[in-house]
């Protein structure tokens, strides 16, 4: 079975900073798979981990303030933690593009956006025609007039084009994997719909898996196959993205599915998770929700739950989901 | 009948661009045009739309914390829009302001009794032990404790930041409160907290808001009118019932369709808006919205619609009843199971409390 092995595989993944104000655990112990062509979406709050953990993959943190404390990351099979920098070099912006949160500042000012494309290309070995190949993708993302816009720096560009021309960059090479942190976080609603319909568009044509990282519970709704949640470092739940909207079962993402206003709900409050995320430099032996979590009795606090299938392929860390059972 | 709390009146706000050596002014940045609305006491009106479509400009030339080009702004039946600095400074006891980012908003070199002790102090609320008293009583206000005083902003969180703004805001006891998207730089369940304590300050102390965001699910839960701005114009007013209900403006609609719905395999609706918005500097003849409305015609280059009633809302739209034909955008209702285990969860919590 060709598909057996998943493209990028996250194992047991541990990643820890060394501060000033002691270890912090930004990544405690996490797993999650991705499979070719699919789109998996990490979700949570500031703080939990998901931006640390597609710095982690790319390898761009920096060290040794960030340490890989345990675990792997197998991309088609092999560990990229064992490859050499150049190597990695060549894997990023190659066979794994990144598209990140900020289109004003992830482009370079003093360059017009061909020849950032032009770099890339150039740098993984496309030494031909990487002019017309850089308005092929520009053309690909949907870039009005991109003959003439090819030569414009990117302050000439409104925010819904800079992010058109970072996703052409991410996919200048082909990638297998692309990896977006946040990509329309700083958009407009209208513009936001346009780039999502392009990332969807563009997976399904060139056949990319997708890392999507969002806080935003309707955009994994509209984007995603699979859905890992994220809380203070673990994930808490994994499930494909039906099953986790239909029946989500941890506690906190309950509570986070009914915080998000609705626009067709009259409801006079909103819901809230009272409390808040356990300080980072805090060692907790159980459940890092147990804090905030009405189900939460001894057992949460002292031992850690792991994740298990509840439902097919839906993965909850929790000892007493389904909590309507347990309340009984 | 008491007068409005606040009232605008062809409110307008252009900034001059000048260039070349003679700094000749070359045109105008029409950020806002034109704007009037009403607003009563205990009342929420939203402003909503996306970046520069005058939102935020509108919301300071309201406090004249930059001073309209032309039209007024009526707090309690006054024309403010002229009154000396002095007075000015008098008045603004009525009326507050909330900014966006939490962080870049507050002093980070005093503490939040010296915060807010200096609106209380500036404005002659109290002075002494009482102003004390009083610092403690906002804390607690607005869900913070008392030992929080001591505190610098940096030893919070970006949720209770936003309440020592908020708690600052109230310090004068305003009657007017404009909120620049409070909750914007927010996590969700913050938010949800925030909006929530926004919702019971004004019914405790029957304030009106001005709120500003381009989060049309926010504006749903808190607004009671909702006013959508494109291009420095009010392009649709009306109450955030009928509005979201049965939206007639090309672009409310749009809007409306474009926002993410937490539900998936949702029919995504033709999101027919294309391109950007233009720029305001040199906006669009005619409907400013025409280079991007899917019905548009030739008479909405042509001449730019007024504000009309409609379908119980005033809307700017040549054909507003055909925009009505545009598909709506799917609900997405929290799932049975969700709401089942919401239940347990909130049962729970009140058991936990007894």
């Amino acid at each position: 079975m060709p598909d057996a092995q998943p493209l990028l595989e996250v194992r047991d993944l541990h990643v820890h900073f060394n501060t000033d104000a002691g270890l912090f655990r930004a990544v405690d112990g996490i797993s999650f798979s991705v499979r070719k062509g699919a789109t998996l979406g990490i979700v949570g709050e500031s703080g939990c981990g998901k931006s640390v953990t597609s710095l982690a993959i790319m390898r761009l943190l920096a060290q040794p303030v960030a340490q890989y404390a345990g675990g792997d990351i197998l991309f088609q099979g092999q560990s990229l933690l064992a490859l050499s920098e150049p190597d990695m070099r060549k894997m990023r912006g190659g066979k794994i593009g990144m598209i990140f949160q900020e289109p004003m500042t992830s482009l370079n000012p003093v360059y017009t956006i061909a020849d950032q494309i032009i770099e890339s290309l150039r740098a993984h070995g496309v030494t031909d025609k990487a002019q017309a190949r850089a308005i092929e993708m520009l053309k690909l993302v949907g870039l009005p007039s991109p003959e003439k816009r090819a030569d414009d720096y990117p302050h000439q560009l409104s925010g819904g084009q800079r992010q058109r021309v970072m996703i052409a960059l991410a996919l200048a090479n082909d990638p297998q994997l692309l990896i977006a942190d946040e990509p329309t976080t700083a958009l407009d609603v209208t513009i936001q719909a346009q780039i999502l319909a392009l990332m969807r568009d563009l997976s399904a044509r060139t056949g990319a898996a997708i890392v999507l990282i969002t806080h935003d519970l309707g955009v994994v709704a509209e984007t995603c196959d699979e859905v890992v949640v994220m809380y203070a470092g673990n994930v808490v739940e994994r499930a494909p993205v039906a099953s986790l909207f239909a029946a989500p079962q941890h506690p906190y993402t309950i509570g986070l599915m009914a915080a998000v206003p609705r626009i067709d709900s009259t409801a006079d409050r909103l819901e809230t998770i009272p409390g808040s995320v356990p300080p980072p430099y805090m060692v907790i032996p159980g459940c890092k929700f147990a804090s905030r979590c009405p189900m939460a009795d001894a057992r949460c606090t002292g031992e850690r739950p792991p994740l298990r299938e509840i439902a097919p392929a839906h993965f909850v860390a929790c000892w007493y989901a389904p909590i309507e059972e347990a309340a009984q | 009948m008491k007068p409005p709390v606040l009232e605008a009146v062809n409110l307008t706000k252009h900034y001059p661009v000048h260039k070349g050596i003679l700094n000749r002014q070359i045109g105008a940045v029409q950020a806002v045009s034109d704007v009037s609305f009403r607003l009563m006491e205990g009342e929420t009106l939203a402003i909503v739309g996306e970046s520069g479509c005058g939102k935020s400009t509108l919301g300071r030339a309201l406090l004249r914390l930059s001073e309209p080009t032309a039209g007024n702004v009526l707090l309690d039946g006054r024309d403010i829009t002229t009154l000396p600095t002095g007075q000015l400074r008098t008045t603004r006891r009525e009326m507050q302001m909330v900014f966006q980012d939490p962080f870049g908003s507050l002093n980070p070199r005093m503490t939040v009794r010296e915060t807010l002790l200096e609106p209380i102090i500036l404005h002659g609320v109290a002075t002494g032990a009482d102003a004390d008293a009083m610092v403690s009583e906002l804390l607690k206000t607005v869900g913070l404790s008392e030992f929080h005083a001591g505190r610098y902003p940096h030893e919070f969180s970006g949720g209770q930041r936003q309440r020592i703004c908020i708690a600052r805001a109230l310090a004068t006891k305003p009657r007017l409160i404009v909120c620049d998207e409070p909750v914007s730089a927010l996590d969700v369940s913050v938010q949800a907290q925030i909006v929530n304590l926004l919702q019971d300050l004004q019914r405790q102390f029957g304030l009106s808001y001005v709120f500003i965001s381009h989060d049309l699910a926010v504006v749903r839960h808190i607004a009671d009118r909702v006013a959508v701005m494109y291009l420095g114009r009010i392009v649709e007013m009306g109450d955030a019932e009928t509005l979201f209900h049965d939206p007639r403006h090309p672009y409310t609609r749009a809007l409306v369709a474009a926002a993410p719905k937490p539900m998936p395999g949702a029919v995504l609706p033709d999101r027919a808006v294309k391109g950007d918005m233009p720029s305001a500097l040199n906006p669009p003849s005619g409907c400013a919205f025409h280079t991007r409305c899917p019905i548009a015609r030739d008479v909405c280059s042509r001449d730019r619609p007024d504000l009309r009633e409609t379908g119980g809302k005033l809307v700017a739209c040549h054909f507003p009843d055909e925009a009505a034909t545009i598909p709506a955008p799917a609900t997405a209702p929290m799932s049975d199971v969700l709401q089942k285990r919401l239940a347990v969860l909130e049962q729970r919590r009140r058991a936990a409390l007894v």
